[in-house]
């Protein structure tokens, strides 16, 4: 069963990709804030993140740039969440590695086909 | 204004003619005084000297007479002798009262000659009186007029000639003297003149000079009073006056600078309140995203996974359907907001503007079934630079616009021309509702919608031309429109381009 880390500030959000993701047979962990998002990542080894951009103790984009720069958890897969549909953080995430960039409001049906899409992609 | 200039330049050349003529006038006196008492000195000796020759003749013709008489005891000859004498009486006269103040030559005459017309009184009396009338005893009793007695007339003469000598050189040399007088009388008024001259034209070019100094201040905004200039002429009126105006001009350009600060203030103010105003729009639209975000999709989940009755459903797609619209909403203004901040970035390229606009057309023909799309593109349409997803988003709001607004019409037009080598027009018709002619420039302002019945029901945010207009701007370009109210619209987007290879 792949593991899905949910890390978003907002818990209305954290429960709507909850119930969004539960019966499409994942293992789904939360976060409430980037450090904790982090910490989990690192011992939890995920399959792929659904990463707010936004979050306290630490951003997405530097939670993002900490995995990609690393061999280990390189492979993790970052779905980011972001409230600024803009072109400027578009590149910044870019430049963090993020694999798919998804501004919201996003549409349920359209996050659960994304994410199939990227981990049979990886698979 | 007490002493003008002029007043002055004339009291001045008039004290100078002034001094002139007294001087002159003076002087005149003077000499002529002096020049007159030489003159009568002059005179004097010159008379005394005829006096003196005369008496010497009367004394020879006493003489004379004196020895006729002792040679012819002729009485006429008598008679001579008195005439003589009377002669010789009033040159006496006249020399005693001519020669007054010259002792030297009074006791010359008295002394070495009048004794001898004395003795030859006295010897013609004792003659007469005794009858003694011998030649013998003449010549006996008188010696003649001895050598010493012809010295002595030389020595009067010499004295009276050297006396009336000494007055002509004595004029002669005064004369000489008052020439350099003369001279130096004319020569200091001209002195004074330049001096007096110097004075008033320092007295104008003094204040002249700070006036223009005050003048050159001014020019280069450095204010300052003219100060230590006291005269009372116009120079001085023309400084009083300066000084007014510089107080003046710097008064307002005080009062000036002080509204300027204080619109300058207001103006500051009012950016800060706009930016402020801008920021808590942006915020409260990103704010708004999350719980959006959570509605739409609850509901979306609702719609697709829960066995909800039909009225449920109903209200539950309500729901979806207006959250899609408020979100919509805060994209446009958000969108609207950095292009009008000129945060957008652009992102120029080559590209194919056939493609971006089939794309476009493509995805509104999708939403809409009761219209129909047309196309017209010229062929010989070259690929050109620019920011297609800009041109997209102008298209878009465009086709959005007109095919919300035409709810009865069948077809929309997309018209490209190249209306010129570097510019594209991108016309979009719609046989819609139209627009009155009032509005048609307020349209483009955001969330401003023609307010009618007709086009109650017709869902919008009023961002959509403003969005398409700031684009348009941005990318260089214009937007226009021609509308006749109820036949439909034509929006036209002109874009300059760079075509490949110009």
């Amino acid at each position: 069963m792949k593991k899905i880390l949910i890390a978003d500030d907002e818990p209305a959000i954290r429960f709507l990709i909850r119930a969004t993701l539960e019966d499409q047979g994942y293992l789904l962990l939360e976060a409430a804030d980037g450090l904790e998002a982090y910490d989990l990542a690192r011992t939890e080894l995920p399959a792929l993140i659904v990463l707010d951009a936004m979050m306290p103790q630490m951003s997405g984009y530097d939670l993002c740039a900490r995995l990609k720069a690393d061999p280990v958890y390189r492979r993790i897969i970052v779905l980011m969440l972001t409230a600024k549909a803009q072109e400027e953080d578009r590149k910044v995430a870019e430049m963090a590695g993020v694999d798919y960039y998804l501004p919201k409001p996003f549409s349920p049906n359209e996050l659960t086909n994304i994410i199939r899409s990227l981990l049979t992609q990886k698979a | 204004m007490r002493f003008g200039i002029q007043k002055k330049i004339a009291g001045g050349y008039v004290l100078i003619v002034f001094l002139i003529v007294m001087s002159t006038t003076v002087i005149q006196i003077k000499t002529n005084q002096q020049m007159l008492a030489y003159t009568m000195t002059a005179h004097q000796y010159h008379q005394a000297e005829r006096a003196t020759f005369e008496l010497f003749i009367a004394i020879r013709n006493e003489e004379t007479a004196i020895r006729r008489y002792f040679l012819t005891k002729d009485p006429q000859f008598v008679a001579a002798f008195r005439n003589a004498q009377q002669q010789i009486a009033r040159e006496k006269e006249v020399l005693e009262e001519l020669l007054a103040d010259d002792e030297e030559a009074l006791s010359c005459l008295q002394e070495r000659i009048l004794p001898t017309a004395v003795y030859l009184d006295a010897l013609l009396e004792d003659a007469l009186a005794n009858g003694q009338t011998e030649v013998t005893s003449y010549w006996l009793s008188f010696p003649g007029l001895t050598e010493d007695f012809i010295r002595a007339e030389k020595d009067l003469y010499f004295l009276l000639n050297q006396r009336h000598n000494k007055a002509m050189f004595a004029q002669h040399a005064y004369l000489q003297q008052s020439y350099r007088l003369w001279a130096f009388i004319l020569i200091l008024p001209a002195i004074l003149a330049s001096v007096l001259g110097l004075i008033i034209a320092r007295g104008i070019t003094g204040p002249l000079r700070k006036l223009m100094q005050g003048i050159e201040g001014l020019k280069s905004g450095a204010y300052r009073q003219i100060d230590g200039v006291r005269s009372k002429d116009e120079l001085g009126a023309l400084v009083n006056a300066f000084n007014q105006m510089a107080d003046t001009i710097e008064r307002n350009r005080l009062e000036l600078q002080q509204s300027h600060q204080t619109v300058q203030q207001a103006l500051e103010k009012m950016k800060e309140i706009d930016k402020l105003k801008t920021e808590v729009l942006n915020t409260v639209s990103h704010e708004l995203r999350t719980p959006l975000t959570s509605i739409l999709g609850f509901s979306e989940l609702l719609l697709q996974n829960s066995a909800l009755d039909a009225k449920a459903e109903k209200y539950v797609q309500m729901i979806h359907k207006e959250t899609n619209r408020l979100s919509q909403l805060v994209n446009n203004f958000l969108d609207l907001q950095r292009i009008e901040t000129g945060q957008v970035k652009f992102n120029r390229q080559m590209v194919n503007l056939r493609t971006v606009i089939e794309e476009v057309v493509e995805s509104f023909q999708a939403q809409s079934f009761r219209h129909t799309i047309e196309i017209h593109l010229p062929n010989d349409l070259p690929p050109v630079e620019t920011d297609p997803d800009q041109v997209a988003r102008v298209l878009g709001n465009l086709l959005s616009n007109a095919l919300k607004y035409s709810p009865r019409a069948d077809k929309v037009e997309v018209e490209v021309e190249r209306v010129a080598p570097d510019l594209i027009a991108i016309a979009v018709k719609d046989y819609g509702l139209g627009i009155p002619p009032a509005e048609q420039e307020a349209i483009f302002k955001p969330f401003y919608r023609v307010d009618h019945a007709d086009r109650q029901g017709i869902s919008g945010t009023g961002l959509g031309l403003a969005i398409a207009y700031q684009t348009a701007r941005s990318l260089g370009g214009e937007l226009r429109v021609d509308s006749q109210d109820g036949k439909g619209s034509t929006f036209t987007f002109t874009l300059p381009v760079t075509v490949s290879g110009a």
